[in-house]
């Protein structure tokens, strides 16, 4: 099956997270955990809605990924910008690194 | 310009203090995603792909040079140094956080500004002509109507559940700058023959997935019936449009769907019935008050003709390429509007630093009366200065990086935020006009080409324009890859048409090469002093399908 | 559910046909349809009656006999359709309705101002809890950019003087 990751916005700050084996949210995608069972997926899908329920997280859902040696890396353009950045230029402030949620 | 007595900010200061307690609400659990959703929504709050976003109205698109401080000093202060303008004459912050929301309310709220009804489905922040009040050609000025439609529209307990948003679009002048046969509603000050000031309503306009060209539903509405008859389409259409569909709820096709004779039998109905016991149109006295507020500033009379300027064009070319594209004629003898590029070459169409933000307002006091414009173009516009000071004021910009000639130009692109920002994305529309911008560096040849408006949608919703565009590209999504439709002839003013599909998308590294085949073509088919558009509508789409897709 | 009128949780007496049945003696709601089929037999019912419309439900064929409703509940059956404000004011202002307005469906505290302008005077809501928060919610604003059926347009506004920009600068 093909390799899931569990992604979601913070509900305070709004920042792109992705779900961690640990059950936390990280905001690299590399540290994200990786499902390919439908199990895997399923337990994925509840996590996210506890932390909905908990309000970490909103609009959450799962996206593909193929995996590398550096991690799972996103197959569509959507998720590669919304793990990577906007693609605009590089001369825009760093965005602020705030703590995992 | 309009100013907000104690009643006014007030009220923005109670709209600051409930949409706080909404935050409040929604982080203790009070208030569900879906429930918070249409409430933030209507305070001009988005999540989008990275973060939230929140759009502020800037009414009309006319603002103070100390609003202008204000949202520089937001854009510094909690969002990430720059702030996007766009095509509804608003601004966007891209990164704010939920809780420093209230906040940033709080900020705006202090000079007079607001979010209220930038998104929802509700009536928007009211668009208008950037050149009211100071264009050469304009019959009326739009800016005290549009006025009384911001003080009107505003947390209207009818109309705040529409079946989806609602735009409205006013100008006074000939020649539409304000595109509003491409609105839910567009207004055209005239007189009749008697002389009596009133408007011409379109109705039914709009972009998006289905566009159309808004049709006249009143040749002739007296002013002062103005807020009855809104009232009249408004509620028709909020007790018959569709609510079952997204795609089919907008006002555009409810009227296609009636069509326009029966629409216009049940909203003059309805007015009838409300035009007079209502007591909805306000009386003269308090238009007047409003009016008020845009007398003309305390202009110089022009004594004698400055050659100054004159002899500052012909000494520097680049300034006079400047004046050529940049400035345009003003009502008033020895003044001139500045349109300020926010284009510059490579750059993000719409956006402006923080710093470029104060720069503006510093020139706006020192050459103008402290007003600035933003153009559905997503431009600046400076509306009243002395043509002496225009070489002053150029040498300025050229030191801020805002000094770009393209008004009007190929590389004068309109783009939406695209999928770099925006949640309903399907491809990039900023790197797009990025690269093409970088192709037409040339400003020689820039001018050369003559007006072309050349717009980019990210994705359906057409939020860049792009079928009122000549060149349109429009972002598809290909199995997850970039692809853009290009239209040709397309054009959004008084003769507003939609453009033609020319043919199967590009993709993201062919788009910029077909972008300049169309150039290429026009320039070999262009007669003496002809227009892009004056050369399609002549030879039509046909050489244009030819270059980009071989005769086969 | 609970109901909330003028800021308080009131007992609701009105009751709904149900298994076939005209209950006696309590005031009757009944939806549009079920008036239509019912008129001729209720010509000389003495108990109240109410009507509860949907936002499809057209007013106009209802307007000879509005009189006889000391109810009107208005339904949304999302809070994001706003079909029943347009109906309130059709009711109150066009029909002259002075009877009982009524709020139910899938309503937010959030909406009580804008009902309560529209001409509502009482809601069906989920939790009664919220009726505390009623009249925080109409009291809210001082004052209103448009008139309805409650609140006129820049009602207690000061009527300021108005300046002119000067020249220059002008700030707030
Ligand atoms: S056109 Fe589409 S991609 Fe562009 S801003 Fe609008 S919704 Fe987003």
């Amino acid at each position: 099956m093909q390799s899931h990751v569990m992604t979601a916005n913070g509900l305070a700050d709004g920042a792109v997270v992705y779900l961690h084996a640990s059950g936390r949210w990280v905001r690299d995608l590399q540290q994200a955990v990786v499902a390919d069972t439908a199990e895997g997926c399923a337990k994925l899908e509840a996590l996210a809605e506890e932390a909905v329920r908990k309000r970490l997280v909103i609009g959450h859902y799962l996206f593909a990924v193929s995996l590398n040696e550096s991690g799972p890396q996103p197959i569509v353009q959507r998720e590669r910008i919304r793990a990577a950045g906007p693609t605009v230029g590089t001369d825009l402030p760093a965005g602020r690194q705030d703590a995992e949620v | 310009m309009y100013r907000y007595d104690e009643f006014d900010f007030a009220f923005v200061k109670q709209r600051v203090d409930e949409f706080r307690e909404q935050i409040e609400r929604r982080l203790a659990g009070e208030l569900t995603e879906e429930q918070f959703k249409p409430l933030r929504l209507m305070n001009g709050l988005y999540l989008q792909l990275h973060a939230y976003m929140l759009r502020v109205a800037i009414p009309y698109g006319t603002l103070s040079s100390c609003q202008m401080r204000r949202l520089a000093w937001i854009a510094r202060t909690y969002d990430r140094g720059y702030g996007h303008f766009t095509t509804r004459q608003n601004i966007q912050y891209n990164w704010p956080r939920l809780q420093d929301v209230p906040k940033i309310l709080e900020a705006l709220a202090e000079v007079g500004m607001h979010a209220i009804q930038t998104s929802g489905n509700c009536i928007r922040n009211v668009t208008s002509d950037p050149f009211a009040g100071v264009a050469a050609d304009e019959i009326e000025d739009p800016r005290v109507y549009a006025e009384i439609l911001r003080q009107w529209s505003t947390l209207h307990p009818e109309f705040s559940f529409l079946p989806r948003k609602f735009k409205i679009a006013i100008t006074g002048s000939p020649h539409d700058r304000a595109a509003i046969r491409v609105h839910d509603i567009g207004l055209r000050m005239l007189r009749d023959e008697s002389g009596a000031p009133g408007f011409e309503v379109v109705v039914g306009g709009g972009q998006g997935r289905t566009p159309v060209i808004g049709e006249t539903i009143r040749k002739f509405l007296p002013s002062q019936h103005l807020i009855s008859y809104l009232e009249a389409i408004l509620r028709t259409y909020n007790l018959l449009g569709r609510r079952d569909n997204l795609y089919k709820s907008r006002i555009k096709i409810l009227v296609k769907q009636v069509g326009i004779e029966e629409f216009r039998r049940q909203v003059e109905q309805e007015w009838e019935a409300i035009r007079d016991g209502w007591q909805l149109d306000l009386p003269d006295a308090e238009v007047t008050r409003i009016a008020d507020y845009f007398a003309p500033p305390r202009y110089e009379p022009q004594e004698a003709i400055d050659l100054s300027f004159a002899t500052a064009q012909r000494q520097d070319p680049a300034f006079a390429q400047w004046v050529r594209c940049n400035t345009f004629a003003h009502r008033q003898a020895g003044y001139a509007i500045a349109v300020i590029s926010l284009k510059p070459e490579g750059g993000i169409p719409g956006d402006a630093t923080a710093g470029q933000m104060e720069r503006v307002a510093d020139l706006a006091d020192r050459y103008g009366f402290g007003e600035i414009r933003v153009t559905h173009e997503q431009n600046l516009v400076l509306p009243d200065l002395r043509k002496a000071d225009l070489p002053a004021l150029w040498q300025a910009l050229v030191e801020a990086d805002l000094a770009v000639p393209n008004v009007g130009l190929i590389t004068d692109m309109i783009a939406c935020p695209g999928l770099d920002y925006c949640n309903l994305a399907n491809a990039r529309s900023i790197p797009v006009a990025q690269r093409i911008g970088q192709r037409f560096a040339d400003r020689a040849l820039a001018e050369e080409l003559g007006p072309i408006t050349l717009n980019i949608s990210g994705c359906i919703n057409a939020c860049g324009h792009h079928h009122v565009a000549n060149i349109g590209l429009l972002g598809v999504d290909k199995k997850g890859r970039e692809f853009y439709q290009i239209t040709l002839g397309g054009r959004a003013d008084e003769e507003a048409a939609i453009g033609d599909i020319v043919g199967p998308a590009f993709s993201y590294d062919e788009v910029v090469d077909a972008v300049e085949s169309v150039v290429t073509t026009y320039r070999g088919q262009r007669q003496q002093g002809e227009t892009f558009l004056q050369t399609y509508r002549r030879v039509g789409i046909k050489p244009f399908k030819e270059t980009l897709y071989g005769t086969g | 559910m609970a109901l909330v009128k003028h800021g308080k949780i009131q007992e609701d007496a009105w009751t709904r046909i149900e298994n076939d049945s005209l209950p006696l003696g309590r005031p009757l709601l009944l939806t549009k349809e079920e008036w239509c089929c019912l008129a001729a037999t209720l010509r000389h019912w003495e108990q109240p009656l109410g009507l509860l419309l949907e936002g499809s439900d057209s007013l106009d064929d209802l307007r000879p006999v509005l009189d006889r409703f000391r109810l009107i509940a208005l339904n949304f059956p999302k809070f994001t359709d706003g079909r029943a404000y347009s109906q309130a004011r059709l009711l109150r202002k066009r029909y002259g309705y002075s009877g009982e307005l009524r709020a139910v469906g899938n309503i937010l505290q959030d909406q009580f101002l804008q009902m309560h302008r529209c001409g509502f005077d009482s809601y069906e809501v989920a939790d009664g809890k919220v009726a505390e928060v009623w009249a925080v919610a109409i009291h809210r604003y001082r004052g209103f950019y448009q008139s309805a059926e409650r609140g006129q347009r820049r009602e207690g506004a000061a009527t300021l003087p108005v300046e002119q920009p000067a020249a220059a600068a002008w700030a707030y």
